[in-house]
């Protein structure tokens, strides 16, 4: 029997129900596990998301796109597929995509944490029988610190910039992490403010009903502003810009599963990093693969073949679904 | 043991010295008396790890649970062999772990290759890295000043005194208690030095010294002997045992500075801080120096100030590297040590040397600290090795270069046939027997790629001899 998800030049196509998951180029119709730009893209005549995630979808695609939310685990037909969504933990409204035809179930996990994050609806596992799991940290090297003591540090940072007379300037994906980061800090250290990019998502954020501290667009800020004991949420790629001169004295830090390797910190050009992923690290990676109960997983974005040979090993049927899905990776890791 | 490596990490994190003392001032401030002591310990005391490299990724790999190719290959991937330890030993096992002092005596002391681990297996994977980093033979890396200085802050004692005891501690196993049997005798030196800036065009009024190659030092006799400290409060070793005679003369309580030649043997004396306990560093420097021509004897070397006006000063520069020096330290006769305006290095024009890239050392991920060659006879000889002054795009083609034609790998180094010429300008060269151009180019940086000239085209290690007015 031919396999009930496949790759084609527009990326992974369901025949049977006649739609696509992720597909990187226009298609007729695109179920889209999260508004990641890796995952996203634009052109498509149709998409299907998660509710939680259609307002930053639109913000991402435009407010034209046509987008038919539906809420987890409802089931649609789709030609007699029977297609449904649950949360994956990754960003809000982020969902693996259940599908199921003629007794066989597939699960796509798109990108999938399980740790704990209270901005997100938390990862449920899918039980199936082919499981298409992301891999980007998929390596033994890859073991997340507890959030809690990483969020420990970053106050610790703040603190101690604010006590030098710095401005505190921490990256991480506009999208996803910077709520994440603002969900996560001490806001009685010092003032939030968010870059724009930040702000427009974290409106998103808060109209889906997340709750998170108060913080204000740095375009709204008073000329005179003390920057000194303020935290400054920002997309990764404004350092070296003319944006952070207005700052004048300021510490740079970066928020990645990335930065859990001393190569990776060194190379980075800001002056910290911390390890704060919104995708699964080794062991979780391994937990999520046994929970699904597949007996066939396809690794895709990331380390595959590594994964696909472990799993091998393991006694399971497994190998790499090869996509471009990396090639315009946006630092989301 | 986690705050301690939480240090480490902060240390090398920070963007500046005064970063890097903070890092090490929380953690002491934080740390019981035997832990800090214990810190200060592993941090600067020679100690030789009693397990093999091999042992311990052995030992590692049996625990990590992984198969071998898996193990191999996530490895590979770490920075270093201490970090893919550090991850690969698996989440923390929940165990408590000790108090630094104690691991420290475990890892240091008597215990099994396999208790090591056991407790290096109850860290967090992150602050394993110190720890399988000196197992393995490494450097932390931590500089001596830094330490000094936080230690002084949290201790209230003088940075001077700590850096001595510290300094003593490499030799010897220091205990926490010294920082205090220390504090005593801070007089004699090291001293802050005197500011050294780049010659900016103003050199009205001024006298001169030649920039004589090799390390700036204070050598300081105090009542136990003689002790040379580098500008970052390092001890610097005296290898040839006339000058450390002629040093050992010197009387106590004396602060000479100096310049000591590269291999330790040669030593030249422009200035003295101090006389048998006398401040000398408020008097004018004409007077310091007659001073200090008085107490000096061979093989110390102790030349004349350079005095001459400005145009002569421009001549003696140009003539410089002729004698050896690359260049002339501009200052004032009637000023006081250390006063401002500051010392003026005035370097002598950098000497423009077309080589050919024989190696590139693989540095963060790519391929990027290249190795230029002369000919001597037909055989391109190693003589420059820098990155500085080639901007990325250049690093990136070098580096895809030598990946696509590697003749040799040894380590992180490929080798390439000799085809590509640079244009390098070599500012100072310091005589070298450890080298097979017989110098070594301390520094020099990349002025650009010649993609007009052959390897043909490129320098002789004689015409570069020549033109760096040494003997051939
Ligand atoms: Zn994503
Ligand atoms: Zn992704």
């Amino acid at each position: 029997m031919a396999d009930l998800l496949r790759l084609t030049p527009d990326g992974l196509y369901c025949e049977a129900g006649d739609f696509h998951i992720d597909p990187w180029r226009a298609v007729e119709r695109a179920i889209v596990t999260h508004a990641h730009g890796d995952h996203a893209r634009r052109g498509s005549r149709r998409y299907l998301c998660s509710r939680e995630g259609a307002g930053v979808l639109r913000l991402r695609l435009g407010p034209a796109t046509n987008v038919t939310p539906v809420e987890y685990g409802e089931a649609r037909t789709l030609r007699g597929v029977r297609v449904s969504l649950h949360p994956a933990g990754h960003i809000l409204g982020s969902a693996q995509v259940r599908v199921e035809y003629g007794g066989e179930v597939w699960v796509v996990t798109g990108d999938y944490k399980t740790a704990p994050d209270p901005t997100v609806r938390s990862f449920e596992p899918v039980r199936c029988h082919t499981l298409v799991t992301e891999c980007t940290f998929g390596s033994p090297l890859y073991r997340w610190p507890d959030a809690g003591a990483e969020f420990a540090k970053i106050n610790a940072w703040w603190r101690a910039n604010r006590s030098a007379g710095r401005a505190s300037i921490l990256m991480g994906y506009s999208l996803g992490k910077a709520q994440r980061l603002l969900g996560g800090v001490d806001p009685g250290i010092g003032p939030v403010f968010l870059h724009d990019a930040v702000a427009t998502m974290t409106d998103a954020y808060r109209e889906a009903g997340v709750v998170l501290p108060l913080a204000t667009p740095v375009a709204n800020a008073p000329l005179d502003t003390d920057w000194t004991r303020a935290l400054v949420i920002a997309p990764p790629g404004v350092e070296g810009t003319s944006w952070m001169r207005r700052f004048r004295s300021f510490s740079t830090a970066f928020a990645s599963g990335w930065m859990a390797l001393r190569g990776a910190r060194r190379r980075l050009e800001a002056d910290m990093g911390f390890v704060i992923s919104d995708h699964v690290d080794w062991p979780a990676l391994l937990g999520a693969v046994r929970e699904s109960g597949a007996e066939r997983v396809r690794p895709t974005h990331g380390f595959t073949k590594l994964v696909a040979r472990y799993l091998r090993e393991q006694g399971l049927d497994a190998a790499p679904l090869e996509t471009p899905f990396g090639s315009e990776e946006e630092g989301t890791g | 043991m986690n705050r301690f490596a939480e240090a480490v990490e902060a240390y090398e994190a920070a963007p500046d010295d005064a970063r890097r003392v903070v890092a090490w001032r929380a953690y002491f401030e934080g740390a019981s008396d035997a832990d800090a002591a214990a810190a200060v310990r592993w941090l600067v005391a020679p100690w030789r790890s009693r397990f093999t490299r091999g042992a311990l990724v052995d030992e590692v790999r049996d625990r990590a649970g992984l198969p071998d190719w898996l193990f191999s290959e996530a490895l590979r991937g770490a920075d270093d062999t201490a970090e893919g330890l550090s991850r690969l030993l698996g989440t923390a096992s929940g165990e408590r772990a000790p108090d630094l002092a104690d691991g420290l005596a475990i890892l240091q002391g008597g215990s099994s290759l396999g208790g090591a681990l056991h407790l290096l297996a109850a860290l967090d994977p992150s602050a394993r890295w110190p720890y399988f980093k000196r197992l393995l033979g490494g450097r932390l890396g931590i500089g001596i000043d830094h330490l000094a200085e936080a230690i002084a802050e949290v201790r209230s004692v003088s940075r001077v005194s700590v850096a001595r005891w510290l300094m003593a501690g490499s030799r010897s196993a220091p205990g926490w208690s010294g920082v205090f049997e220390g504090a005593t005798d801070a007089a004699f030196g090291p001293l802050p030095f005197a500011r050294i800036v780049p010659y900016s065009g103003d050199g009205g009024g001024q006298v001169a010294d030649y920039l004589w190659p090799g390390r700036r030092i204070q050598a300081v006799r105090d009542a136990e002997g003689t002790f040379c400290w580098s500008e970052d409060f390092h001890q610097v070793a005296v290898t040839s045992s006339a000058l450390m005679s002629a040093l050992l003369l010197l009387p106590p309580g004396t602060v000479l500075e100096g310049v000591l030649s590269p291999d330790g043997r040669d030593m030249v004396v422009v200035d003295a801080l101090f006389e048998a306990g006398e401040d000398l560093r408020a008097f004018p420097l004409s007077l310091r120096r007659a001073r200090l021509r008085g107490l000096v004897r061979e093989p110390l070397r102790c030349p004349d100030l350079i005095e001459e006006a400005p145009g002569g000063l421009e001549a003696r520069r140009a003539h410089a590297r002729g004698l050896g020096a690359c260049g002339l330290i501009l200052k004032r006769a009637d000023a006081a040590y250390g006063a401002r305006p500051a010392w003026q290095t005035w370097r002598s024009e950098p000497v423009t040397v077309c080589a050919v890239l024989l190696y590139a050392q693989r540095g963060a991920g790519r391929y990027e600290l290249p190795t230029f060659g002369v000919w001597s006879g037909d055989q391109p000889t190693p003589f420059a090795k820098t990155a500085q002054g080639l901007p990325e795009s250049e690093r990136d083609l070098i580096d895809r270069y030598v990946r696509n034609n590697a003749v040799e790998r040894s380590g992180p180094v490929l080798a390439v046939l000799p085809e590509w010429v640079y244009e390098i300008a070599v500012e100072e060269v310091w005589p070298s027997t450890r080298h097979r151009c017989g110098l070594k180019v301390a520094k020099a940086h990349v002025v650009r790629r010649r993609p007009d000239l052959n390897p043909g085209d490129a320098d002789t290690l004689a015409t570069v001899r020549r033109r760096l007015g040494l003997p051939e």
